[in-house]
């Protein structure tokens, strides 16, 4: 049989979120996912926004990026 | 607690394989009283000096900020004004709270990047991207 690593194992590797329900319409706004990642319970152009249209539902929120877009942030002094 | 790494969709790096990323889902603790966290995504910066999260995350919990007098730089030079603040975060699967200092930028770009400061002193960050995994441990103190 095989054996599963539980989550109190060293050997647990925590998985990936799958965010394949993300979608192209959703770049550059923020969205509003179920918890599970499957659904996208919904999406606003401002997290304000988002989060009066999800007042009390348990979701995740996350601005989707706009694709091809890398940076490397730093601090400096003015 | 070992992380496998996060595929993104539709970017790709220069030998057009997916990119892949260190993201980790956090809870981001309201400073409004009684008023619900927030579960969110935060990528592992080692190149970031701080943490920094998007401006929009200090009015939704309620954080309160300062303008800063260091003004943040990305790779096109480019420099945006910033906030200061601190905001608490569970890490998943992680036992207890780490209070983090944290610059808020006005910028598209960013979401929420856990950065060098602090959160590299307080946990042993270790990338294994041969292995597909990124491991996140409390450093005893």
């Amino acid at each position: 049989m095989k054996k599963t690593a539980k989550k109190t194992s060293k050997d647990y590797i925590v998985p990936a979120p799958d965010l394949s329900a993300l979608k192209r319409e959703h770049q550059d706004k923020w969205v509003a996912l179920s918890r599970d990642y499957k659904r996208v319970v919904d999406s606003a152009d401002s997290l304000d926004e988002l989060a009066r249209h999800t007042k009390g539902q348990d979701v995740l929120v996350m601005k989707a990026l706009p694709m091809m877009v890398t940076y490397a942030p730093g601090v400096f002094k003015s | 607690m070992k992380y496998k790494y996060f595929t993104v969709s539709e970017v790709f790096d220069t030998q057009g394989r997916h990119t892949k990323r260190p993201i980790v889902e956090v809870e981001l603790v309201n400073q409004k009283m009684g008023e619900k966290d927030y579960p969110a995504f935060a990528l592992i910066d080692s190149g970031a000096d701080t943490t920094m999260m998007n401006i929009a995350y200090a009015q939704l919990l309620g954080v309160k900020t300062v303008p800063h007098r260091s003004g943040v730089v990305g790779i096109s030079g480019a420099p945006s004004a910033c906030y200061f603040g601190h905001v608490s975060f569970k890490i998943k699967d992680l036992d207890g709270k780490v209070d983090l200092p944290v610059l808020f930028i006005d910028s598209p770009n960013v979401d929420v990047l856990l950065g060098q400061e602090k959160f590299f002193d307080i946990f042993k960050i270790k990338f294994e991207k041969d292995h597909d995994t990124f491991e996140i441990t409390p450093v005893k103190k």
